[in-house]
């Protein structure tokens, strides 16, 4: 399978001299397209840090990211925020929804933030398949915490980026929900090709993924692969 | 740990808040001092300055005895008592008087040269007094004074009474009566009898009053009144007691009958005195020239010194006029002025006193016979009844009275600077009111009393709202602390330290660098402003200051503090936004979420926080206009009383007509005077008599005859001067005005041909005198026009000068409104009793003594002329005086003109003196020689020592006088200047504070941003867009509220002027009257620069935080969530 997303190299630090903290050390990684990548580590061990970089929501302190084998870091404000806006979808722990706007509001803001035509059939589809068809006018005050994780993978999912970055999406969930939500992403990858990377703590969750990246102290220590169980 | 180190902590970690905070109070406290100090100094300034103008005591009795004397240094509450006895009036020096230590020490006296005297023989003069009287002393010089004092006379009354019964008794019958004998008989002749019965009653009483004339026919043919002779002897003795040297200068009259013996003896022993005058002669030399005090004290009428001397001196004087062998002069009091001087009472010291001092009955002056007495007329008397006597005292009388009040008005063209009542204190004991005036109601002391209250207000507010918006983000932290074990009262304790913390920076900060602004300020306008500022610190106020510094600060804390320790250890003090529940549609049409509408729908669910911070701007920039128009407002005093009157900067008056080369002469020496700018000089010819056919029916004429005191009507309308009863309508009928004489190549005459609103003038005939511009001002009915009012001539003359009198009387009376401003064209009445291109009589007297020397002028001079333009009302700007007092019907001639009706204005001054000019103009011709004035003006608004020297020395080398009104100018000026400053500094640390607050609330506002800013670059948002944006907010915020405050000021300014004008004028015209007028001065571009201030300073505040915010990544942002 092709590789959507390489890493070369990626370090990212806080602060200097001895109060300096390295969140990650020399990673290098490649993310291939339509596979879900789940990036496990211990609290503190960089797996948010190294999501962050991998969408563009982050600097590193050095190293480079390919995204289609365009340099990603090399790229200008503007055509950063772009390239987030068209290319990369993002679902947090807190869902991060706009809670002035409405739910259909909220998904479609990326399209319309790209002043792009709506492609309706997608939007029905993702819709349908995420079961918030009857919630479309409600606020995200007024859903319950699985609805509102629907609505931001809803939103990810609408702009057909070329991957969804997930960051603990069930975090905030209770467990029930948070099964539900992960057998959804992994439905969603499989129904629409989509490459995911999912970061999370819990290895039952990672279990679901097609891939699974370990970090410890900033480091990739393990890479596996579920559908052979190999370990690269 | 400490509480207090944990206050002290806290801050380090919030060190933008802690700075604003810090600031906020630095700010505080720096103007408030400044103010203070500022407000101080000028205060301070007058007050030094009027003690110096206007001595240093705090009351005084004037014309005093020595029984009060002696009763005022035997007070306990005076410390001081400066004593100056007047010895009288000399004929160089003024008056006389002489002075002790502590009249020196309280009188805050400046020497201009040399020293005070302190021998018997030396005298101090008063520099005015020089230049009155053309001295050309100097230190060191001799000086001859020589002090008159009149001496009352004896009742001449009573003298002609006995007298008369006396030549009675001796046979002689006065003519008066025989006069009356003789008319008698004159109407018997003129009878026609109609019976024989009644024919021969006539003959019969002819033949009666024949004999009785024959009676009083004496032997040689001579009647017996004939026989009456009179002498005059003058006599004066003289003494000399030690320098001094006394002469009684005696008049003496002696009526007796043809034949009796006449000399000296006879006539001291039994003639009467009609003048008596004693004269002091001494010789003394000058050691000292005393700066000009006397027309500056506080003294009403009373006379002080102009010629100081010692006590010594003084006594040598006191025992030569008492102590002399020629008369018995004890009767005459030589008075004290006392000038009381109380550490304790102060200026209340007359308030305390004046109870214990009434006035002392002033004994009635002597009736100015004397100037009137001619002993031929009271022969005519002599032989007569008592009530003869009685009668020709009374006839005496009546004759003069006419003569009294025609040079009643005598006054200079100059007028009082606000043409205002002015109260005349004719009191013994009194206030030193100009030294001490009632400052605690100042403008200057109600503004310092406000700005404390506004920064106080504005402190309180700032501290406020920072220390609440900090409290919210300190949630977290202070739940920390109560979760730790931490009581309210020990949270209570960290704020109250931080609180600590802050007056610390801000009194150790705000209170040097207040004093150190003060400092520069009162520099910098001594410097640049060419003032005199005094730098003065008023502890009390400086106290109260900074109490009210601190209490702002706490007081802005309190509220936050109860937040604080109520802040709930669990859940969320925030409320989720509400929203309006969509209804879901079948066929729903989905808004386009473009940036824009993003934002628009965030601005709807926070309007609340929106609309602060878009109320504090609008309070800033409604502060900012504010203070423009507040310190516009400051100069309208200056702007109406100066400038809308073009009121000269001096004005030098001739009390005759100058002759035009000595105009131009003087014309050329003023100009070279270093800052002349301009000299308009123009001669005034009063006592002009106007006629026209329609003068009997003008209104406004009438209505003014109506309204003046009837001993006043006779001054302005010549029907109720008997003396031009046989006259010629246009002189028996005319109304009684001026006429100004102008050049037609003048400016003046270019303001006022401009000026012209009827007609048009003829450049050729206006300069020949054939055509003249009529000055009719015009009027708005009152509400009292039908009603009677009656004035009484005291309250008149005392309110009053000539030319502002029916302006007053018609204002008084609620008759009519007269004005010249052109504001009012619309709205006004114009005067229609005399249209351009009507002939009008102008007539003066010939003020000639006719008839033998025994009448006063009736003979006259008539010219017609047409009437070529008449003025209603000035283009703006004015023209004084007219502007200032609108005298109706006003003539404004060309200077030949003008001259034609006052031929003697042509010679100016000729050979004759000026005190002969002086005394033919008090007694025989008040008006035949014109006027001549000039206006000066000079280069700047600041009065000018060496400016003023060099004018007086031109107006005294010509023996005119000069009036100063650059100084009262500058004196508003600089009154306005301050008001600015002081407005200018509240305004400038009232927008400072709020521009912190709304600075503050929108780093706040930013800072809850961040993580929907955060979640919208994820989406991919750029930095130009969220630029853009709040570029886009700042701008529709700032733009939004420019436009509000500038259409609230001037509603504001719209409402206030239209129910303080007199008249109703349209909304248009309103509006037309506000930008033409009443803003003509504003300062338009201030206004604009500062609004575009405002507008940038608006953007870059909403813009500058986000900045800060888009230039970090998204993750930060989102992550402040939770912070």
């Amino acid at each position: 399978m092709a590789v959507i997303l390489k890493a070369v190299d990626i370090e990212k630090t806080y602060g200097k001299g001895q109060l300096k903290v390295e969140a990650l050390k020399s990673t290098n990684l490649e993310i291939e397209e339509g596979v879900f990548h789940a990036i496990i580590g211990k609290s503190g061990s960089g797996k948010s840090t190294l999501l962050h970089i991998l969408g563009g929501l982050d600097k590193p302190t050095c190293g480079k990211l390919y995204l289609e084998n365009e340099s990603v870091f090399d790229l200008k404000d503007k055509e950063l925020a772009i390239l987030r806006r068209r290319r990369i979808g993002f679902v947090f722990q807190s869902f991060n929804l706009l809670q002035e706007h409405t739910v259909v509001e909220n998904i479609l803001m990326p399209i319309h933030l790209d002043s792009r035509e709506v492609d309706e059939e997608h939007f029905n589809k993702v819709i349908s398949t995420l079961g918030i068809g009857e919630k479309l006018n409600y606020y995200p005050d007024e859903l319950s915490g699985g609805e509102r994780q629907r609505v931001a993978i809803a939103r990810a999912l609408v702009s057909k980026p070329a991957i969804i970055l997930a960051d603990e999406p069930t975090g905030n969930l209770d467990e029930k929900t948070g099964d539900e939500v992960i057998k959804l992403i992994k439905d969603l990858a499989k129904e629409f090709n989509q490459t995911i990377v999912l970061v999370t703590h819990d290895l039952e969750i990672a279990q679901n993924a097609d891939r699974v990246i370990t970090l410890i102290d900033g480091e990739i220590s393990s890479v596996i692969d579920n559908s052979d169980s190999q370990k690269i | 740990m400490k509480i207090k180190d944990i206050a002290k902590k806290g801050l380090k970690g919030r060190k933008r808040d802690t700075l604003l905070i810090k600031l906020v109070i630095t700010l505080s406290f720096v103007f408030i001092i400044t103010s203070i100090i500022f407000q101080s100094s000028t205060e301070k300034t007058k007050s030094e300055q009027a003690l110096d103008l206007y001595g240093q005591w705090h009351a005084a009795y004037l014309e005093g005895n020595e029984e009060i004397l002696k009763k005022l240094k035997s007070e306990k509450d005076i410390d001081k008592v400066g004593v100056s006895r007047v010895i009288g009036e000399s004929d160089k020096c003024g008056v006389v008087g002489t002075f002790n230590k502590e009249l020196i020490d309280m009188g805050k006296f400046s020497l201009y040269k040399g020293n005070y005297p302190t021998k018997d023989n030396e005298i101090m003069l008063e520099l005015n007094q020089m230049s009155k009287m053309n001295l050309d002393l100097d230190v060191g010089q001799k000086i001859q004074v020589a002090i008159t004092i009149p001496r009352t006379t004896g009742d001449l009354k009573q003298y002609l009474k006995d007298l008369s019964k006396e030549f009675r008794n001796k046979g002689v019958i006065s003519a008066y009566e025989i006069n009356k004998i003789w008319n008698e008989l004159r109407k018997l002749e003129e009878l026609k009898p109609e019976s024989e019965k009644e024919k021969k009653e006539i003959e019969e009483k002819k033949i009666e009053l024949g004999k009785k004339l024959e009676k009083y026919q004496g032997d040689r043919g001579y009647w017996s009144y004939q026989q009456i002779r009179y002498n005059n002897h003058h006599e004066t003795p003289f003494e000399q007691i030690g320098d001094v040297v006394l002469i009684s200068s005696n008049n003496y009259t002696y009526f007796y009958i043809d034949g009796e013996k006449v000399n000296p003896e006879v006539i001291r022993q039994d003639g009467f005195i009609e003048e008596q005058k004693i004269i002091l002669k001494k010789e003394f030399i000058v050691t000292g020239i005393l700066q000009t005090y006397s027309d500056k004290w506080d003294v009403g009428d009373y006379k002080v010194p102009n010629a100081f001397i010692t006590e010594e001196g003084g006594k040598t004087f006191t025992d030569a006029f008492y102590g002399t062998k020629i008369g018995d002069f004890s009767d005459h009091e030589m008075g004290y002025n006392i000038f009381l001087s109380s550490d304790l009472l102060k200026e209340n010291l007359y308030k305390n006193l004046h109870t214990k001092y009434p006035d002392r009955t002033k004994e009635i002056e002597q009736d100015t016979i004397s100037k009137t007495y001619d002993p031929w007329y009271f022969a005519h008397y002599l032989g007569g009844t008592e009530q003869d006597i009685d009668k020709a005292f009374k006839e005496l009388d009546a004759w003069k009275e006419p003569r009294n009040k025609e040079g009643e008005d005598n006054s200079l063209e100059v007028i009082d600077e606000l043409g205002k009542e002015m109260e005349i204190n004719l009191s013994n004991f009194r206030k030193n009111t100009l030294a001490y005036p009632d400052t605690t109601g100042s403008t200057e002391y109600v503004l310092t009393l406000t700005i404390i209250a506004i920064i106080f207000i504005a402190t309180a507010l700032a501290i406020f709202q920072i220390f609440l918006t900090q409290m919210k983000r300190r949630s977290r932290k202070l739940v920390l602390l109560k979760s730790i074990g931490a009581t309210k009262a020990q949270i209570l304790n960290i704020i109250f330290h931080e609180g600590l913390y802050f007056l610390r920076t801000g009194i150790l900060i705000g209170v040097p660098g207040g004093l150190i602004l003060s400092v520069i300020i009162v520099h910098g306008m001594n410097i640049f402003g060419k003032r005199d500022l005094q730098y003065h610190i008023e502890p009390s106020l400086l106290l109260l200051g900074i109490l009210a510094g601190i209490l702002s600060l706490f007081i802005g804390m309190v509220v936050p503090m109860i937040f604080a320790i109520k802040i709930p250890l669990v859940g969320t003090m925030s409320k989720p936004p509400k929203h309006t529940k969509k209804k879901l549609k079948e066929n729903r049409k989905l808004h386009y979420q473009s940036f824009n509408r993003i934002n628009w729908e965030y601005f709807k669910l926070n309007k609340g926080k929106t609309f602060i911070s878009f109320g504090i701007s609008l309070i800033t920039i409604t502060i900012i206009v504010s203070t423009i128009f507040l310190s516009y407002s400051s100069f309208n005093n200056y702007k109406d009383t100066v400038m809308a009157n073009s009121r000269p900067d001096y004005v030098m008056e001739a009390i005759y007509g100058e002759s035009s080369r000595q105009i131009e002469a003087l014309e050329e020496e003023i100009g070279e005077i270093q800052g002349v700018e301009s000299v308009e000089v123009y001669k005034v010819g009063k006592q002009l008599f106007l006629w026209h056919n329609n003068l009997k029916e003008d209104k406004i004429l009438n209505d003014f005859e109506k309204l003046l005191p009837k001993e006043l009507k006779r001054n302005y309308f010549n029907k109720y001067n008997t003396s031009y009863e046989e006259f010629d309508k246009y002189i028996s009928d005319a109304y009684i005005t001026k006429v100004y004489g102008i050049s037609k190549d003048s400016k003046n005459f270019e303001k006022y041909s401009k000026a012209i609103t009827e007609g048009k003038i003829d450049l050729d005939k206006f300069n020949t005198g054939e055509e003249i511009i009529l000055l009719a001002p015009m009027y708005l009915p009152g509400e009292n026009i039908n009603k009677d009012v009656v004035f009484g001539k005291r309250e008149v003359l005392s309110s009053t000068n000539e030319d502002n009198r029916m302006d007053w009387l018609f204002n008084k009376s609620k008759y009519y409104k007269l004005s010249h401003d052109e504001r009012y064209s619309n709205y006004y009445k114009k005067q229609n009793s005399i249209k351009s291109g009507d002939t009008i009589y102008l007539s003066t007297t010939r003020e000639g003594i006719m008839g033998g020397g025994d009448s006063y002028g009736t003979d006259s001079l008539n010219k017609k002329v047409k009437v070529g333009g008449i003025i209603h009302y000035f283009p703006k700007g004015g023209a004084w005086p007219f502007s200032n007092t609108k005298p109706n019907y006003i003539v404004i001639s060309s200077i030949t003109g003008m001259e034609k009706l006052y031929p003697a204005s042509i010679y100016g001054l000729g050979k004759t003196e000026i005190n002969e000019m002086q005394l033919m103009i008090d007694t025989l011709h008040p008006y035949k020689f014109g006027r001549t004035i000039w206006h000066i003006n000079t280069d700047s608004k600041t009065s000018d020592v060496v400016q003023d020297a060099s004018l007086l020395s031109v107006a005294h080398n010509n023996n005119y006088t000069i009036y100063n009104y650059k100084e009262s100018s500058s004196r508003l000026y600089h009154e306005a200047f301050n008001n600015v400053l002081i407005i200018g500094l509240l305004g400038i640390t009232a927008a400072i504070i709020a521009c912190i607050i709304l600075y503050n609330i929108l780093i706040s506002k930013m800072e809850q941003d961040k993580n929907r800013i955060g979640i919208l670059q994820a989406m991919g948002v750029t930095k130009e867009e969220f630029s853009k944006h709040y570029i886009k907010v700042g701008a529709i915020t700032g733009g939004l509220a420019l436009i509000i405050a500038n259409i609230g000021l001037a509603l504001v300014f719209l409402l206030t002027s239209i129910t303080s004008m007199d008249i109703s004028m349209s909304l248009g015209g309103t509006i037309k009257d506000i930008f033409l007028y009443k803003l003509w001065l504003y300062p338009w571009s201030i206004h604009l620069l500062l609004c575009i201030l405002f507008f940038v300073l608006t953007v870059l505040m909403y813009y500058l935080p986000s900045k800060n915010i888009i230039k970090q990544s998204p993750v930060e942002n989102i992550r402040s969530l939770s912070r």
